[in-house]
């Protein structure tokens, strides 16, 4: 292993890993009979019903498939963690940082296109198209469902929207006679206070004198 | 040469292959698992309204102003603020003391298609504030608004100086729709007739809601999926994305005529900076704001921008402002690790300043 950059090394094991696997893999297709027919991979194959029991199709590379995607990510990502210069032999979390990277520069890209007037009108335009398909549609519906449940003999959606919109306003009356019934409270709890305070306030003035049976002269 | 932790690079192969199996283990048990239980916190109903509940959470209340915390109205369910135990705001706050309130708007339905921003504002905000004084026996009390919450709770105030607000704390709560971000340009009236939208749909489906959050960040899915992945040998990750995830995915209606008033009066026409917005009949006029007011706002917020939220500083009329701006976007205001080290101790700490 090279001592300098354990993480390409680790990539190169892996590649290698991957390859003899596929190599392996490709060996034991060959000896089960090899694959379907209809392939569009096949090379050239031995004749058929040769003595030996062997395959007589050669195995079908299915890598050639997934190898070039494969090793572009591969090379992407060793350029990634070379870029970041003292690699950190801890590639997980050097792939978390790439994806995080990756996520916010897409996020920042998409935040920006969503916030030009052209993206604004497009959306605007959208709307417009579903609810001029929702309008009707809505309307058709909940006329066929009203005529269903009717021919049912049962309350319709509207219907009973309509009882539940009379319970909301009747709930709100109660709701106003109980704000003015506290009204009238705080009122009767001012009055009885002015009451009680009244005899108090009476009761320290000196009580008027009653008349004196004074004699009247002469009799 | 090894690695970091001494490792060579097969041992460390091996180590990440034997992570990645007990994460694919992870994958599958998750998979498998029931949902998890939010919104757990103690609590009573104290003022019930057609979908609409008042709540009064436990709390030693050693202090006395209660605290009234009103959230968006439609979007999703608060369970948000009271997530899990220990990643709770309403449990952070009863904990330090808050006689705590949380307006559950509810979940409207077509029945409810009438609901506008005025009843609101206007009928719904004052007879809670009103039960939270009875409730608390309290002359005065904190309001607090989150996201929606706040427009609605400041033009509240803002309407009714004579309700005793001794504090307001605006958590990213958008104020100038102008700086409004992605939402904004979409609900353009050049580009977006809401009339049609509401005449239309009538109430505004959960699904179109979900649809119109997801937009914001596609790529939102694709890194919490991959951050999953990566903690799922973390229980506590996961039991903290579990809770999150049941949360994130419980999008509610929003009723129509809320919707029309929300759309064109906030968002088309501004209204609210503008001083032109009228709610019940009279101006709702922010200078009449004069308590102290407190604005937190998330640096990385795409659903209410910092500059939309600050906004709110230019037009009070309290000289007492104080500003937090923290790292972080909308909810991570509320729930997550940073939330309970940078903003919750800062709300509770300059509450805790004002109410003394």
């Amino acid at each position: 292993m090279s001592a300098s950059n354990p993480a390409q090394d680790a990539f190169e094991a892996w590649k290698r890993t991957l390859e003899e696997g596929t190599q392996a893999w490709l060996r034991a297709l060959g000896q089960s009979g090899g694959a379907g027919p209809g392939s569009g991979a096949a090379q050239a194959s031995q004749p058929v019903g040769s003595a030996s029991g062997a395959a007589t199709t050669p195995p079908i590379d299915f890598s050639q498939f997934w190898r070039p995607i494969l090793s572009q990510g591969m090379e992407l990502w060793q350029r990634a963690a070379g870029a970041q210069g003292a690699v950190d032999p801890a590639f997980a979390r050097q792939w978390k940082g790439f994806l995080d990277q990756w996520i916010e520069a897409w996020s920042k890209g998409l935040a920006q296109a969503m916030g030009t007037e052209a993206f604004a009108q497009a959306l605007g335009r959208y709307l417009d198209q579903t609810l001029t398909l929702a309008g009707p549609m809505k309307k058709a519906v909940d006329q066929q469902t009203d005529a269903g449940l009717r021919a049912l003999g049962l309350p319709s959606r509207s219907q009973v929207v309509g009882l539940a919109t009379q319970l909301v306003a009747l709930e709100e009356r109660v709701e106003g006679l109980e704000d003015r019934l506290d009204v009238l409270k705080a009122l009767l709890t001012e009055v009885r206070g002015a009451l009680a305070e009244a005899p108090r306030v009476a009761g320290r003035r000196p009580s008027p004198r009653p008349a004196s049976r004074r004699p009247v002269e002469g009799s | 040469m090894g690695t970091a932790d001494g490792m060579t690079t097969v041992e460390a192969l091996a180590s990440e292959w034997a992570k990645t199996l007990t994460r694919a283990l992870r994958a599958v048990e998750l998979s498998q698992a029931p949902e998890p239980p939010i919104g757990q916190s103690p609590r009573e109903v104290v003022y019930r309204r057609n979908k609409t509940r008042l709540y009064r959470y436990q709390s030693s209340r050693t202090r006395r102003v209660p605290v009234l915390f009103v959230p968006n109205l439609g979007i999703s369910r608060p369970a948000i603020f009271d997530l899990q135990p220990g990643s709770s705001f309403v449990e952070y706050m009863s904990a330090q003391g808050y006689d705590f309130y949380l307006l559950d708007w509810g979940v409207f339905g077509e029945e409810d298609n009438g609901l506008t921003v005025d009843e609101c504002v206007t009928r719904i905000l004052p007879r809670v504030a009103r039960r939270v004084l009875e409730t608390s026996g309290a002359a005065s009390l904190a309001l607090i608004g989150y996201c929606m919450g706040a427009p609605l709770s400041v033009s509240f105030a803002a309407l009714y100086p004579e309700v005793p607000v001794r504090a307001y704390v605006d958590m990213a709560g958008p104020i100038d729709f102008s700086k409004a971000g992605l939402f904004a340009k979409w609900l353009d009236p050049r580009f977006y007739d809401v009339d049609r939208v509401v005449d239309t749909v009538g109430a505004i489906p959960a699904d179109w809601v979900k649809l119109g959050f997801k937009l914001l960040r596609p790529t939102m899915d694709v890194s919490t999926a991959l951050n999953l992945w990566w903690n799922l040998d973390s229980p506590k990750y996961v039991e903290g994305y579990r809770a999150l995830s049941r949360w994130a995915n419980e999008y509610v209606p929003f009723p129509a005529e809320f919707f029309r008033q929300w759309v064109r009066d906030f968002y088309q026409q501004n209204r609210l900076v503008g001083k032109t917005l009228r709610l019940g009949g009279r101006l709702v006029d922010l200078a009449q704001v004069r308590c102290p007011v407190f604005v937190v706002a998330g640096a990385e917020d795409y659903i209410a921008p910092a500059p939309c939220v600050k906004a709110l500083l230019e037009h009070v009329g309290s000289r007492d402002t104080n500003y937090l701006e923290l790292p972080g976007g909308h909810i991570s205001l509320i729930a997550g690790r940073s939330a309970s080290v940078h903003c919750w101790p800062g709300v509770s700490e300059w509450l805790g300043a004002q109410l003394t």
